[in-house]
């Protein structure tokens, strides 16, 4: 490759050679040479290193992976549920003889149970006495298809809020709308970009469209209608990056 | 990607948590993460079934050495290197197994409709390398491996990494019709 490097085309196969640092230093530095002179060969180069690009942003990109078969993601649950749990490295003497650990884990999960559901306007959750297990599949919901909390409209359809009338439906008071959003830690004055009616499985719902903390990021909220700082009824959120 | 209650904790927080004793808190984190744990882990395995077995191994390790991470690194980060790591390794473990043959030819996956997201895109074409060539350029691109690692934790050459990776760029360059733009675009050609 090193004597006939003047006269060889510059394949897309010789270009991705290089950016893999297949070529030795000679030919490397003889394709770079020519390169700078010919701008097919530098797009097709640019377009090896836009693969990689896309790569890097595919490894991270949470939002747009696919569903998991639920009984997969059911048998890890229950393989980590079979898992002994971590002993904390200090258990203080009294709370071991006063509070045996598995109360307070009970203790907790119920507290966080409690909360979670009066969020959801008692929902399932706090008909369930014990244990209390997060909102993933189990293999008793292996036919639920999503786990709860879903937002029901896809990114696409949520970025097209953006560029239509709001419907807040009983949120169309601002007050009102802006009671919601502190009972959830926002600012009463927050920017809602966007927001439509929607149902959450049999339920009336508002989702409101928010700008997040990067200008491609939004924040989606859906609540219950009666949401204010008082009991805001949140029912799920995400984060959905704009196109 | 929704969450069913008002006051969630970090990711961090979990694991935390679960480093304390808490029993549902890994799961938790678990659930959060697993779309793209999962994703991840097709990528980078023979099969569904080795991708399934391999996340769960991946699981448990994480479960299991969670209070040796440092938060160094975002929680998910760590995830992800976990799960990229047990699916390297299996492949490492079993790689005199035949793979099975898939053609030469890249793949045109077509031209992607606005709606669809361009990961998603990328994706599809991904899995339409073999999976050595996938593995390459999880280790090198996506997880920022070097060669000499990636050589390594294969139990390959270098070289072999190289060319993989060299291999699987062209081909998914090819199928993404990335080549094709400039010249769509009408840069003009430079004189030869």
């Amino acid at each position: 490759m090193g004597g006939e490097a003047g006269h060889d085309p510059i394949t897309p196969e010789l270009l991705a050679d290089l950016q893999a640092g297949l070529l030795d230093d000679g030919a490397a530095a003889a394709l770079r040479q020519r390169i700078r002179t010919d701008s097919d060969a530098a797009e097709t180069l640019a377009a090896l290193d836009h693969v990689r690009r896309d790569l890097a942003h595919l490894g991270t990109d949470a939002a747009s992976a696919p569903d998991v078969p639920v009984e997969v993601t059911a048998r890890i649950g229950a393989a980590l549920q079979a898992a002994p749990p971590h002993r904390p490295p200090h258990q203080p003497a009294h709370s071991v003889r006063h509070t045996p650990r598995w109360q307070m884990v009970a203790l907790v999960a119920g507290v966080v149970a409690a909360v979670v559901g009066a969020a959801l306007g008692g929902v399932a959750l706090t008909r369930d006495p014990a244990p209390t297990r997060p909102a993933g599949p189990t293999a008793e919901s292996i036919t639920v298809s999503r786990p709860p909390g879903h937002v029901p409209l896809s990114d696409p359809q949520i970025v097209g809020l953006l560029s239509q009338s709001p419907d807040y439906g009983p949120l169309a008071d601002p007050q009102r709308r802006a009671s919601c959003l502190s009972g959830l830690g926002y600012s009463a004055a927050t920017a809602v970009l966007g927001g439509q009616r929607v149902d959450m499985r049999g339920r009336p719902a508002v989702l409101m469209v928010l700008a997040a903390d990067t200008p491609r990021t939004l924040l989606v909220l859906v609540v219950e209608p009666g949401c204010s700082s008082a009991h805001t009824g949140l029912l799920a959120n995400t984060l959905v990056t704009r196109p | 990607m929704g969450s069913c209650g008002g006051i969630e904790r970090t990711d961090a927080e979990l694991l935390t948590a679960h480093v304390a004793g808490d029993q549902y808190a890994f799961e938790e984190l678990f659930y959060r993460h697993h779309r793209q744990l999962h994703r991840l882990a097709q990528i980078t395995s023979r099969s569904p079934e080795d991708a399934a077995d391999a996340l769960q191994d991946a699981m448990l390790k994480a479960h299991r050495s969670a209070p040796a991470f440092r938060h160094d690194s975002a929680v998910s980060s760590w995830l992800y290197r976990i799960v990229v790591n047990a699916c390297l390794d299996r492949l490492r473990r079993h790689k005199t197994h035949p793979t099975t043959a898939l053609e030469d030819d890249a793949y045109h996956v077509g031209d992607p409709t606005p709606k669809v997201d361009t990961a998603v895109v990328v994706e599809r074409a991904l899995m339409r390398l073999p999976v050595e060539q996938r593995a390459a350029v999880v280790a090198v691109d996506m997880q920022g491996y070097s060669v000499a690692e990636t050589a390594r934790m294969l139990g390959i050459a270098e070289g072999t990494v190289k060319s993989r990776c060299s291999r699987a760029r062209a081909k998914l360059a090819e199928a993404l019709e990335y080549f094709d733009a400039g010249a769509r675009n009408g840069d003009g050609r430079a004189a030869v």
